[in-house]
């Protein structure tokens, strides 16, 4: 009988599940916090719904940074998740109280020193490649989505897709990033090169 | 602008990729980011290369969000029929529970035997206490469990989780007539959690001599008790783990 999982609820089994993307650590880590964030975000005019949110997207960022292996384990893991999912809900209150639109957190990927209107430009074609990811079929979603989310290397992408090699990932990425730049030139209204 | 600089490293869109994701070393990085500022073209790629991750980003983001919260929703929807399914086991429980006692209580009545106050005193009759079986074995395992301090209790730890347990004896006459079963292998014992913790009471011909010394989880539904002179093996189905 496997044993369960609630005798695995220390921070490094934790982490280690998260490092080889066991999504049922995520779901623990949810388990695990629901009631301190719960606290914190209807204290602070959110709701419960708002609160569950903002765990997610709390917990999300902890799997992103220990994916990237940009994650330190400076703190106990729900520190951190608490910090973050404070962190995110002061700046949406912040954005509500500005009355700026709702736009998602900002990525780490966006470019910092661009005004406003460029901004809201390069928002948009980021939301424009969203959308595409949605319609482009797979094997091309799983494979973007393992590369550049999940920061799988491609002799992992290869196993994980049935690819013969990570030479056939690689020319298949290239393939899958043209077919979805495709796709969002046309939302774009754009024409093709 | 110096050769180095004049290289359109652009053309190869990997360059621009491992930039990026800052897979380039220092030295790369940093010549990359001077030609950078010489060459519009390049910084346009760049920025076309940026938009391009943060979108495929933002989408796993949400579709994670997604799974997470269809996880947490089907647990929720789990727990709700689990404890659906509880109340009826509680019922049923009850239920056998009042049919026992009035049993019981009409043995007692009619005075078959007066000297089962033991086991009603710590059944309490309830869903947290139950009767099951050991089998004694044969002595010819290696101990691996935990031992006994001297009040013949016994701490078990499992990750986070501690449990006490701690053990009393009783003679096989004061068992229920239900419980007999002539066979001195067996020993029907009582499991009784209580909030100090879980309580065996063992019944057997010698409770005088009898005194529990070891205790060891053999897998998640089986342990083994161990008494001077003696190994008692026993099962609780749906685990033992579980049940801790």
């Amino acid at each position: 009988m496997q044993t369960p999982f609630f005798f695995l609820n220390d921070d490094s089994k934790l982490l280690d599940a998260l490092r080889n993307s066991d999504e049922e650590a995520l779901a623990e880590l949810f388990r695990q916090n629901r009631r301190p964030i719960t606290s914190l975000v209807t204290r602070n005019q959110g709701s419960e719904d708002d609160a569950e949110d903002v765990l997610q997207e709390a917990v999300v960022v902890l799997w992103q940074r220990v994916r990237s292996g940009s994650f330190e384990y400076q703190s106990k893991l729900s520190t951190f998740i608490y910090a973050t999912a404070k962190n995110i809900w002061f700046r949406r209150l912040a954005r509500q109280r500005r009355e700026l639109p709702a736009a998602e957190e900002t990525l780490d990927m966006a470019s910092s020193d661009a005004n406003p209107l460029e901004e809201m430009e390069e928002n948009e074609r980021v939301m424009a490649v969203q959308k595409a990811m949605g319609q482009i079929g797979n094997p091309c979603r799983d494979l973007l989505l393992f590369f550049y989310w999940e920061e799988r290397s491609m002799e992992e992408i290869a196993v994980k897709l049935g690819f013969a090699n990570a030479d056939t990932v690689k020319s298949k990425k290239y393939q899958c990033k043209k077919s979805l730049e495709h796709l969002v030139r046309n939302m774009l209204g754009g024409s093709d090169e | 602008m110096n050769k180095r600089q004049s290289k359109h490293w652009t053309i190869d869109i990997e360059n621009i990729e491992f930039y990026l994701l800052h897979s380039l070393d220092a030295v790369k990085e940093q010549e990359f980011t001077e030609h950078l500022h010489q060459c519009e073209e390049c910084r346009l790629r760049v920025q076309k290369e940026r938009e391009l991750i943060a979108g495929i980003r933002r989408f796993g983001q949400v579709e994670m969000k997604r799974r997470l919260k269809q996880h947490m929703h089907r647990e929720q929807g789990r727990r709700f029929e689990w404890t659906q399914a509880a109340s009826i086991a509680a019922a049923v429980i009850l239920m056998f529970t009042a049919v026992f006692a009035i049993r019981w209580f009409t043995d007692f009545e009619l005075g078959k035997t007066r000297n089962r106050e033991i086991a009603l005193k710590k059944s309490d009759v309830s869903q947290r206490s139950f009767w099951i079986t050991g089998k004694v074995i044969s002595q010819t395992r290696t101990f691996r469990g935990t031992l006994s301090d001297r009040t013949s209790s016994f701490v078990i730890k499992q990750g986070n989780a501690t449990q006490t347990i701690s053990f009393k004896y009783a003679q096989l006459a004061d068992l229920p007539p239900a419980r007999r079963t002539g066979d001195d292998s067996i020993v029907p014992t009582f499991f009784d959690q209580t909030s100090a913790g879980l309580q065996l009471t063992l019944y057997t011909s010698t409770p005088e001599r009898s005194m529990a010394t070891g205790i060891e989880a053999v897998s998640a539904e089986s342990f083994i008790v161990y008494l001077k002179g003696q190994q008692i093996a026993y099962n609780i189905p749906g685990g033992w783990a579980g049940k801790m």
